[in-house]
């Protein structure tokens, strides 16, 4: 059996029938591996993070995640498949401006299975938000907000991690907070696939994946 | 959690959440105000109409024989002059009897008044105020036995100072015209004699009776010179026992033919005759149809307009908020509950805007009815279900494309920041 968790198989996604962001672009990531993909904008690594995530869908080629072909799932499929075994970080977090900390990583429960309000504050403390249960984003600075949006990955414990430039909006101090973070999630045996600009932070990841023009260079 | 998202989605976009609450009331209480007015319209309207008096006057037959021959006239010989009061419940036994709101017997006697020292004579009238008639041989078995009439279920405009006669059996009330009480300086509570003479050849009938003014009625109009009591002190006073002069009959035609109406009331009591103020009862009907018609179409334009306002918000809010459906179909968000939150959105919306239009449209639909119909409206609480229904309704049909458009977000946004 393959320890390849996630498999990539000559994928193809071209916007309005012109505009190539894939080409043809076939990649394999094992389980428990940290993957940072890399290349200027532009280069199709968002594009080929939303189609591992499922929330975007291949104009040709296959995806394979934990033996899962997601490609040929439904868009309700997709949002099952996504919920238990993939776990999402922006760049810019993403929370819901008028739900608190806690709410924010409750809402993902909500949507996942059931709400346990023990478990999201224990998350939160993991991430060291255990005193801003309660305060909405608009009060929380950008490394806490970005440490919310983690926890919120992790809640429904997936497998995979999903991160677009975690670090791009915070200041070096955040920046390590978060990708300490991030490191304990890897040696916890998560698999993580993280994009960035940041050659130093790309090194952190036992393999870099560089990208141009939708393929991968090396 | 659904409800504290729902809470909290709410509470946060309190402006446009009140904008959209709004649109509903302005439907809501437009819905309210004319449902309520269009329900007592036909009381209302029917009343308002009967300001003109009342539409039917049953009178004896001019059943007059000419004595006589050509060129030499030797009066004449009249066989019935009076309508039996014993007869008068038979006007609600004819086929449209539910469209008879109410009838009133007059009996008219000249009598004088001596009182201040001023001698006045004055129209004496007979009448009904408040009088159970018995219906002797109903029309169906399922009509009421008793029905309850008088100049005031007919005549209901009427200003009184002081007040109506309310005792069917009171044989010293009088309800005295304006014009008879400042002549004479009576006023609410006073006492006066009147005296009747009747000549007839060499006899004499006279008497005189006591009465107490309850109150003063003023009309403008011919009323104003009379005096008003109980049908049987009218009767006793002039020795007419069982007898009335006419009757006025109040009645209500939506769909039945006035003539047909007036007809039935001559075959029940076939020595008098039913005159129709035929102008006026069409004119009525038709007047009440347009009403009824408008008051359908402005519901509909603020209805259409309530779901425009509804639909505006919801659209914005949807726009507004792409990158948090995204966000949330991106953490495992299906269809149905990103749809469910716009569609709770939309009932509240829905729910709040009907009950609150449903309370301004009463007060509504009071300015209408002093205003239009000088009158107050019922308060109808059968309205408010009704109001919340169609509220909750326009909400939701409003709120179909913004739901469609929410549903159709694509996750992918979010990551890609657009």
């Amino acid at each position: 059996m393959s320890n390849d968790i996630i498999r990539v198989k000559n994928v193809s996604k071209i916007y309005n029938n012109r505009l190539k962001a894939l080409n043809d672009l076939s990649l394999l990531i094992r389980d428990g591996e940290w993957t940072s993909i890399m290349g200027p904008s532009g280069s199709g690594k968002t594009t080929l993070l939303n189609i591992i995530g499922c929330l975007d869908s291949a104009t040709s080629g296959s995806v394979f995640i934990n033996d899962t072909e997601t490609t040929k799932l439904n868009q309700k499929q997709l949002t099952c498949f996504r919920r238990e075994n993939i776990g999402l970080i922006f760049q810019q977090y993403h929370l819901v401006p008028y739900l608190n900390a806690l709410e924010n990583v409750m809402m993902a429960q909500f949507y996942h299975s059931v709400v346990n309000e023990k478990d999201a504050i224990e998350v939160l403390k993991r991430v060291g938000l255990g005193n801003r249960l309660n305060h909405i984003p608009a009060h929380l600075s950008g490394g806490e907000q970005q440490r919310v949006c983690i926890a919120r990955a992790l809640i429904n414990e997936p497998n995979i991690l999903l991160a677009d430039e975690p670090t791009g909006n915070l200041d070096q101090k955040n920046g390590d907070l978060v990708l300490n973070l991030i490191k304990e999630l890897h040696n916890e045996g998560h698999t993580i696939v993280l994009i960035t600009h940041n050659s130093q932070i790309g090194k952190l990841g036992q393999r870099i994946v560089n990208m141009i023009d939708g393929k991968i260079s090396s | 959690m659904f409800l504290r998202i729902l809470r909290k989605s709410l509470s946060k976009r309190k402006s446009r959440i009140a904008i959209a609450v709004i649109s509903v009331i302005i439907g809501a209480a437009i819905l309210t105000a004319l449902l309520s007015v269009s329900f007592d319209i036909t009381e209302k309207v029917g009343y308002e109409f009967r300001k003109y008096g009342a539409n039917l006057l049953v009178a004896p037959k001019s059943d007059t024989i000419e004595v006589g021959f050509p060129g030499v006239d030797f009066g004449s010989v009249t066989e019935q002059r009076y309508i039996n009061e014993s007869d008068l419940w038979k006007i609600k036994t004819i086929y449209w009897r539910n469209n008879v709101l109410g009838f009133v017997p007059l009996l008219y006697q000249i009598v004088r008044i001596e009182e201040n020292e001023i001698e006045q004579n004055a129209v004496l009238v007979g009448t009904y105020f408040n009088k159970d008639v018995e219906i002797v041989d109903p029309y169906s078995s399922n009509d009421p036995p008793v029905f309850n009439t008088g100049i005031q279920a007919i005549s209901p405009w009427w200003n009184v100072k002081g007040m109506w006669i309310e005792d069917q059996n009171d044989t010293t009330s009088s309800m005295v015209g304006v014009n008879v009480a400042e002549k004479l300086g009576l006023e609410v509570g006073d006492t006066y004699t009147i005296r009747y003479n009747e000549n007839y050849e060499d006899l004499l009938n006279e008497s005189t009776y006591n009465l107490t003014v309850t109150g003063i009625v003023e009309t403008d109009g011919h009323e104003d010179n009379q005096i008003f009591v109980n049908l049987q002190v009218a009767q006793y006073i002039s020795s007419r026992q069982d007898k009335v002069h006419t009757v006025q009959v109040s009645a209500l035609c939506n769909a039945c033919p006035v003539d047909t109406f007036a007809e039935e009331i001559e075959e029940k009591i076939p020595y008098a005759e039913a005159k129709t103020v035929k102008q006026l009862v069409s004119s009525e009907m038709s007047i009440l149809g347009m009403i009824e018609d408008m008051m359908f179409l402005i519901t509909i334009i603020a209805l259409l307009a309530s779901a425009l306002g509804v639909m505006t918000t919801m659209t914005t809010a949807v726009i507004e908020r792409r990158k948090e459906i995204g966000l949330m179909k991106s953490v495992g968000a299906e269809n149905k509950r990103i749809g469910a939150l716009f569609i709770s959105e939309a009932t509240i919306i829905g729910i709040i805007g009907g009950i609150l239009g449903y309370i301004v449209g009463v007060f509504l639909a009071q300015f209408i009815g002093l205003n239009v119909f000088n009158t107050y409206i019922n308060l109808r609480l059968e309205i408010l279900p009704i109001a919340i229904g169609i509220s909750i309704g326009v909400s939701l049909l409003a709120s179909i494309l913004p739901v469609k458009r929410a549903v159709r977000v694509e996750p992918a946004i979010v990551l890609r920041g657009e």
